[in-house]
């Protein structure tokens, strides 16, 4: 975008705006879904269970990490944000790094989910790839990478399975849901607010009728969380980036990431969001899978907690809080410049996650 | 939670409308709703089966011409019950959203005022900022007003009685799909719901069977665990 000049006027202002969106318009006409591409890494797919699916990636370099690294994300959104692009992909950059990345996609959950539980995907799903990734490479115990929700779920995993456990890595992880009141900055912590004002029966009405945690409504409520940016994304920032091909992509394939949203599935929705969210179960010691209570001082492996100082979404105070809690002695925190999301795709956070990752992990191999 | 707030964003009038227009509604569904929980059309539906006593004999092709031919009087009647309840949480729907709006204007209201406060008078010493100077200005201003708002407990508590509202809403919305999906033999949505239920189920008793028995270790065919 061009500055404007003090004297030019709203006039000129407004004429220059018109012009640059028919020019945009000319332009979105002209790209194609397909030129959009996201998650676009190589991978093989070496296992489906139901809708999820165990991929590896195929190598870019000499391997200089023995240990497998299991990628899962939450069920708030896709995995693909961890590989937008070429040179915004934390996938990319770990795999620069010589490891041997493997990745559990959930898939689009939809109302035939609805009965899946968060018991499914830990003592399931997470278990079934590790046996699996296990088994493909001859090690016994592999490591975890975990982002948000995700993180959450390798969390309970190794404090469930700790033999199977090497290494837990955690990226932006929610862990005590109620810290967000330590959390002084008023940006933040919106949803954790958010869900505390609703009754349990509140969710467990909307879960029930709609089948599950419609994703248009989680996209509904993170718009909330940052107001005037999504009122001025399609036309001043949109606008803004018009003029540059690089800057476009990136906006479209930030678009289609937010985009693909699949539904939460309905019943582990409402442990989410009662049992971690309202009541803190995962912090209380209350929090049971399969009907055995998830103790976090039970995880004995070395863990990397990674954690953005402007997350909007999850506060950093919210990740903090496993180092009090957490069983094993081997305990690092990495913070990070950047926002939820800012983490994994801005320019200025490339190559720092990765890097400190690959660093921690190889230490310990 | 705060007690929720009674003042309609329209005024008296508006209010006086919309509140005889939901005590119209919700007498028609009272009526409904007492004929459909009594006996009363349990018993008449019986008795619409047997021809009101007046035509016994052929009972089997009355049957198949029932299940052929659909509802009858006491589901008709249900069913207007249920369209009446689709109606109440359609104005209780409007009702909240306007509450909602109320709430969620404030802040705009605010940061115009400062806004317009801040703004360099003509002929000051300050020169005027670019149109795109000022739009961040106003931005940055709005989105703090906004984002002190939503922490509000008015807001909050507008925000779930609207979220409860919509979901009222569409569940009344389901039950007028899923009665007509049965009237005309289409599976319901409680039905499919039923069956995904019962798959999750079957699958996890099978996979911990599986892991029992010690299965689940044998390498399974590729892409297809």
């Amino acid at each position: 975008m061009s500055s404007q000049t003090p004297n030019k006027g709203a006039a000129g202002g407004f004429a220059d705006m018109t012009d640059k969106l028919l020019k945009a318009g000319k332009l979105l006409s002209d790209i194609k879904d397909r030129d959009v591409d996201v998650g676009a890494t190589p991978k093989k797919l070496v296992m489906r269970r139901d809708k999820v699916e165990l991929f590896r990636y195929e190598p870019l370099t000499e391997q200089k990490v023995r240990t497998p690294v299991l990628l899962a994300y939450g069920l708030i959104g896709r995995y693909t944000m961890a590989d937008l692009q070429e040179d915004r992909s934390l996938v990319r950059s770990l795999l620069s790094q010589g490891l041997d990345l493997w990745l559990i996609d959930w898939g689009q959950p939809t109302r035939t989910e609805r009965w899946l539980t968060i018991d499914d995907y830990v003592d399931d799903y997470i278990h079934a790839a590790v046996e699996r990734v296990c088994r493909e490479t001859g090690h016994d115990r592999i490591t975890l990478l975990g982002i948000c929700e995700g993180g959450v779920f390798t969390t309970c995993y190794a404090a469930l399975h700790p033999d199977k456990v090497k290494g837990l890595v955690l990226t932006i992880t929610p862990i005590d849901f109620h810290a967000d009141r330590d959390d002084p900055d008023t940006h933040h912590g919106f949803l954790n607010l958010w869900t505390r004002s609703l009754d349990g029966a509140d969710v467990d009405r909307l879960v029930d009728t709609y089948g599950g945690l419609p994703g248009e409504f989680m996209s509904s409520v993170f718009s909330l969380m940052t107001p005037m940016r999504s009122l001025t994304k399609y036309n001043i920032d949109l606008i803004d980036v018009i003029d540059d091909e690089a800057r476009l992509m990136n906006f479209l394939r930030m678009e289609k990431w937010l985009a693909d949203r699949p539904a939460h599935p309905g019943e582990a929705a409402k442990q989410w969001l009662k049992d971690l969210y309202q009541e803190n179960r995962l912090v209380n010691g209350t929090f049971t899978l399969s009907g055995r209570k998830v103790d976090l001082r039970a995880i004995s492996a070395p863990t990397l907690n990674v954690f953005a100082l402007d997350d909007h979404i999850i506060p950093p105070t919210c990740s903090k809080a496993l180092g009090a809690l957490i069983g094993t002695k081997d305990y690092t925190e990495i913070p990070l410049p950047g926002g939820h999301v800012g983490l994994f795709v801005s320019s200025k956070s490339q190559g720092r996650l990765s890097k400190g990752i690959a660093e921690w992990l190889a230490a310990r191999d | 939670m705060a007690e929720q707030s009674d003042a309609s964003p329209f005024g008296p009038v508006a209010a006086q409308w919309m509140e005889s227009w939901r005590a119209m509604l919700g007498t028609g569904a009272g009526i409904s709703e007492s004929w459909s929980n009594s006996m009363l059309p349990f018993i008449m539906k019986r008795a619409a089966e047997s021809g009101f006593g007046m035509a016994a004999g052929n009972d089997l092709a009355e049957a198949i011409e029932r299940m052929a031919g659909g509802p009858r009087l006491a589901d008709v009647l249900d069913f207007d019950r249920k369209l009446a309840s689709v109606a109440v949480a359609w104005s209780e729907l409007q009702s909240k959203l306007a509450a909602y709006h109320v709430v969620a204007a404030r802040p705009w209201m605010r940061a115009a005022e400062q806004y317009n406060a801040r703004r360099p008078q003509p002929g000051g010493a300050e020169p005027n900022a670019g149109w795109r100077e000022q739009l961040g200005a106003w931005n940055q201003l709005a989105n703090e007003e906004l984002i002190a708002n939503q922490r509000t407990e008015d807001f909050l508590v507008a925000q779930k009685q609207l979220l409860q509202a919509a979901t009222e809403f569409r569940a009344r919305q389901s039950d007028i799909a899923d009665t007509i999906a049965a009237v005309l033999g289409v599976p319901t949505q409680r039905d499919f719901d039923d069956v995904t239920r019962q798959l999750t189920e079957l699958r996890r008793e099978m996979r911990a069977l599986e892991r029992r028995i010690g299965t689940s270790g044998e390498p399974p065919p590729r892409g297809d665990a």
